[in-house]
């Protein structure tokens, strides 16, 4: 599958960019929910 | 601590139609952070993610002890430090965008039309003959091709001449015993801005060889701090030398220069592609 083939490759170029986004959105996302809820 | 909790569990614990909010927002905010850690990181500025993320993660934590501040506070704290992020390299985004449009073959519009390619050539085939010239006699230049992101200081250590490129000029200025030979040549777009400058040396010493002297360490430094391209004549060898990012390239021929040259003058070539796509066929077909 090429959509397969270029998530892969995608993944090994910028594997760690995704990562650091991923946490820092998931982090943000919590801190300013509950920040609201405060 | 327990108010925090109670404020997470009435945020996330109640199902409702809020979770296509909170994943339509998380969405959203990878996106944008991964942009912006994706500049920073193509640009050579990875240490800036450190701070980046430092910044978010400091802005969450003090959102967390300080609920009087607001979320909302948080959310605009988080947004400039992005936008900050990305007006740091906005002309390389903007080159990066350039550079997708012309691959589609739909360039917009295009504000400085009044370079013609054929005059870059010119200026190009200057510069690259002046360096071969210089490589032949052994006689060192320092060449630095700057976007207009030269510290101040720099420019002014040196002697403003804001002349036309032309490889007499430039053999010129670097011809031992003239006074503007001893320092840097700082190119701007068609114009040679300044000679005579004086560059940061670079610090990194380990990594450099020890053959490599002053005009090299200087011409290396500021590539690391800017985001310039120097082109070094090494006076006892003669080998001419690119750098880039603080990556030293040697022994660079008429085609590496070319090709560094050209991708320094891009907009003029952007221009070009969209003038020839945008013309009719028929015209194409009968200059030919």
């Amino acid at each position: 599958m090429k959509f397969f083939k270029w998530l892969k490759e995608f993944m090994t170029e910028n594997g760690w960019i995704v990562l650091i986004a991923f946490v820092l959105s998931l982090f943000f996302v919590v801190a300013f929910n509950t920040q609201l809820h405060l | 601590m327990e108010r925090i909790a109670k404020a997470f569990l009435t945020a996330f614990a109640t199902p409702s139609l809020s979770y296509i909010a909170y994943a339509l927002e998380w969405v959203l905010l990878f996106l944008l952070i991964f942009f912006v850690c994706k500049v920073l990181s193509d640009n050579n500025a990875a240490k800036l993610i450190v701070v980046y993320a430092t910044v978010i993660v400091s802005a969450g934590i003090w959102a967390f002890f300080f609920p009087e501040v607001g979320a909302w506070a948080f959310f605009f704290f988080v947004l400039l430090a992005s936008v900050f992020m990305l007006l740091l390299f906005s002309m390389e985004i903007k080159r990066t965008i350039w550079a997708k449009k012309n691959v589609a073959g739909t360039v917009g519009p295009v504000k400085n039309e009044t370079v013609e390619a054929p005059e870059t050539d010119a200026c190009i085939e200057a510069i690259i003959r002046a360096c071969q010239n210089m490589s032949k006699n052994d006689i060192g230049a320092l060449i630095v091709l700057s976007n207009g992101n030269l510290p101040k200081q720099i420019l002014e250590s040196g002697t403003v001449i804001n002349a036309d490129i032309s490889q007499q000029m430039i053999e010129g200025i670097f011809f031992p015993k003239a006074p503007l030979h001893d320092g840097a040549l700082v190119i701007e777009e068609h114009k040679l801005l300044a000679a005579g400058c004086f560059l940061p040396l670079t610090q990194n010493n380990e990594k450099y060889s020890k053959d490599l002297g002053t005009r090299h360490r200087a011409g290396i430094g500021i590539t690391e701090v800017t985001n310039v391209v120097s082109l070094i004549v090494s006076e006892e060898t003669g080998i001419i030398s690119i750098v880039k990012q603080g990556k030293i390239t040697r022994y660079a021929d008429y085609e590496m220069l070319r090709k560094e040259l050209r991708e320094y003058y891009w907009k003029d070539y952007a221009v070009d592609d969209h003038r020839r796509k945008s013309r009719p066929m028929e015209i194409r077909r009968t200059q030919r």
